[in-house]
């Protein structure tokens, strides 16, 4: 991937990449790395301002490798919108180690009305291409791309 | 992006390109395409994938990828690779997320003069009104009871025909007849069932469409009689796939064979490369669950179909049997089938991955319906939506070379984001009413998404396939009004 970015923490940044959508994320700690990957999962898809906290999903998923639980992370947000048109404007998140990873995953927001919400972007699927959830000497970096 | 690599690149002749085989490739890759494409080929990663895919246990043949080629996930777009049934796999990366993807042609005795000034425009925004379409598209008058989604993962476009959508005539003139004989509707997952419960007979977002257009010019006259193709004669294309309940699949058994890669020995180049042995329980698995998908999409295009000849019924106020509205085929571009082809002289079995590439028999092959048994198989090729596109026909050529498999499409030139760009502060409708393509669309960014100037000119890529002999061009067709999702 071209040249390291200067997101800060708690922020992420849009690849551009040939076929897709995908983005960069930073944060302090695990859990706001998967909170942020959230937030810019909805912001590519609607202006999250628009979104207001009316209702809460929540979801728990489980994976053996961090980057795998990013996948079923944003694939479970994915389904909330596919089946329900349940858009999410902030997310809370704790983590859980076991022989794996658990993510409990708490989103506020509300379902899709057309008359407020554009939506710009759906994706088909998260993908594992270019998938990586590092360790930075202060912080976590993690890197994401959809199929759109 | 990525590094530019020196490949071990081969000339052939104007049309082909050896990679040759190195590092844990098991077989040579080919590539079709001018020396041109190839300089925009080289940008993106995608003969990186053609490598890599030459990389997996039991390929046979080359590893290919047709002039439309592009970067995909795990494979490229426009690869085909066949794999032995004794020892080779099945990759859903060798099939894609939008599992039987696809296009139908359907033809009509109407001529432009019926369809003059703004009546057009009238039209297309009539199907617009008659068939749900994009982002989130769904339908609240049908959600579909478990039992009764069974029905249609095992049955596909007759399940359709069936329910009144349709005729049973419509059958014969699908790739496989609409439906895939092996799917396993229970090996498609609960959430992908939920994902696909009210997608039925959605047109979905993105590059999915219905076009009307118009036979502009026939290049042989005696195959495009026997498909019903007349200079001037309206045409409609109808392209979309599978939807949420195919992409779940996808997703779903990508997970499952990560594991059992490692548990078969299997080394994988990329992880979207993830497959199993055709013959093992989790890759009869994907196949079952692949086949029910692929069924689900047989049946959304026969739907779409059906609302396509209501709404002209609508529009002219006749029968849709008296304006001749008849399907001339319909073609899958994002499939693996168990088929049999000769190789080296010897009749094998084999699972044929096409992504992004669609099947190209030859007259005589069993697979091709009696109608068309004599000339071939139509092949349909859609170009981006302000230019043109093609059918072609089947050649004994690509059966030889190919597994009988040809181009889909224009493919990508610019990214979306790219395209969005390059689109910002210009009206894309106003530019293609200009060129006399009316067009509208659920979404607003898709419109700049997918603007002709974000695909390859289709021709070229007609061009490549017609040097190389693994098909033949009939007709060309123009679009004058599309229903973008």
């Amino acid at each position: 991937m071209e040249g390291k970015m200067k997101i800060e923490a708690g922020g992420y940044e849009l690849l551009n990449h040939t076929a897709d959508a995908g983005f960069r994320v930073r944060a302090r700690s695990l859990e706001e790395l998967f909170q942020v990957a959230a937030h810019a999962f909805y912001d590519l898809m609607v202006d999250r301002a628009t979104v207001e906290e009316r209702e809460h999903r929540d979801v728990v998923v489980d994976a053996s490798e961090l980057d795998d639980l990013l996948v079923v992370w944003l694939s479970e947000l994915l389904f909330l919108f596919e089946t329900e048109g349940f858009l999410g404007r902030s997310a809370q998140v704790s983590l859980e180690r076991g022989a794996g990873w658990t993510l409990h995953g708490r989103i506020g927001g509300e379902g899709l009305d057309p008359d407020r919400h554009e939506v710009q972007l759906v994706y088909k699927a998260v993908t594992y291409h270019g998938l990586k959830v590092e360790r930075l000497e202060d912080g976590w970096e993690a890197q994401v791309i959809f199929d759109v | 992006m990525g590094a530019r690599k020196t490949w071990n690149l081969e000339q052939v002749d104007p049309w082909r390109w050896k990679i040759r085989r190195h590092g844990a490739m098991k077989t040579d890759g080919l590539v079709y395409a001018t020396e041109e494409m190839l300089r925009a080929i080289q940008e993106e990663q995608a003969l990186e994938q053609v490598s890599n895919v030459a990389c997996l246990p039991g390929i046979v043949g080359y590893s290919m990828a047709m002039p439309d080629i592009h970067w995909g996930y795990g494979f490229p777009i426009g690869g085909v690779a066949a794999f032995s049934v004794e020892e080779g796999v099945v990759s859903p990366g060798g099939v894609g997320y939008d599992i039987n993807c696809g296009v139908r042609l359907m033809t009509s005795h109407l001529t432009l003069k019926e369809l003059g000034g703004e009546r057009i425009k009238d039209l297309v925004s009539a199907l617009f009104t008659n068939i749900p379409s994009g982002v989130g598209s769904s339908r609240k008058d049908m959600k579909l009871k478990d039992a009764e989604l069974d029905r249609v993962l095992e049955q596909g476009a007759a399940w359709a025909v069936a329910k009144g959508y349709g005729d049973p005539s419509d059958l014969e003139k699908i790739e496989e007849g609409g439906c895939i004989p092996w799917a396993d509707p229970s090996k498609v997952s609960a959430k992908a069932r939920e994902r696909g419960r009210s997608q039925l007979g959605t047109l979905g977002s993105g590059n999915h469409f219905v076009e009307v257009g118009v036979v502009e010019e026939v290049y042989d006259p005696g195959v495009a009689e026997v498909f019903g193709l007349h200079p001037g004669g309206i045409t409609v294309f109808v392209h979309t796939g599978s939807r949420g309940l195919g992409h779940q699949v996808c997703d779903d058994y990508i997970r499952i064979l990560l594991k059992s890669a490692s548990k078969y020995g299997i080394h994988l180049p990329d992880k979207q490369l993830c497959c199993a042995p055709v013959e093992s329980r989790e890759g009869r698995d994907y196949l079952g669950a692949m086949g029910a998908a692929a069924n689900f999409a047989f049946a959304n295009r026969q739907m779409i179909t059906h609302w396509v000849r209501e709404t002209f019924e609508q529009f002219f106020g006749t029968s849709a049997e008296r304006l001749g509205l008849r399907l001339l085929y319909d073609v899958c571009h994002n499939m693996a089938k168990i088929e049999e082809h000769t190789v080296e002289g010897r009749l094998r079995k084999l699972c044929v991955h096409r992504k992004g590439a669609t099947r190209a028999f030859a007259a005589g092959h069993p697979a091709v319906p009696p109608v068309y048994r004599a000339v071939g198989q139509p092949v349909l090729i859609p170009g981006d939506m302000g230019r043109y596109s093609y059918v072609l026909v089947g050649t004994d050529r690509a059966m030889a070379e190919t597994f009988g498999s040809t181009c889909h499409g224009a493919g990508r030139v610019l990214s979306r984001h790219q395209a969005i760009k390059s689109a910002r502060g210009r009206s894309i409708a106003k530019e293609l009413e200009q060129r006399g393509v009316f067009v509208t669309a659920a979404g607003k960014a898709t419109l700049s998404e997918e603007m002709p100037e974000a695909y390859k000119d289709v021709s070229d890529v007609v061009a490549v396939v017609q040097g190389a002999g693994i098909s033949r061009p009939v007709a060309r067709l123009k679009p004058l009004g599309v229903m973008k999702g």
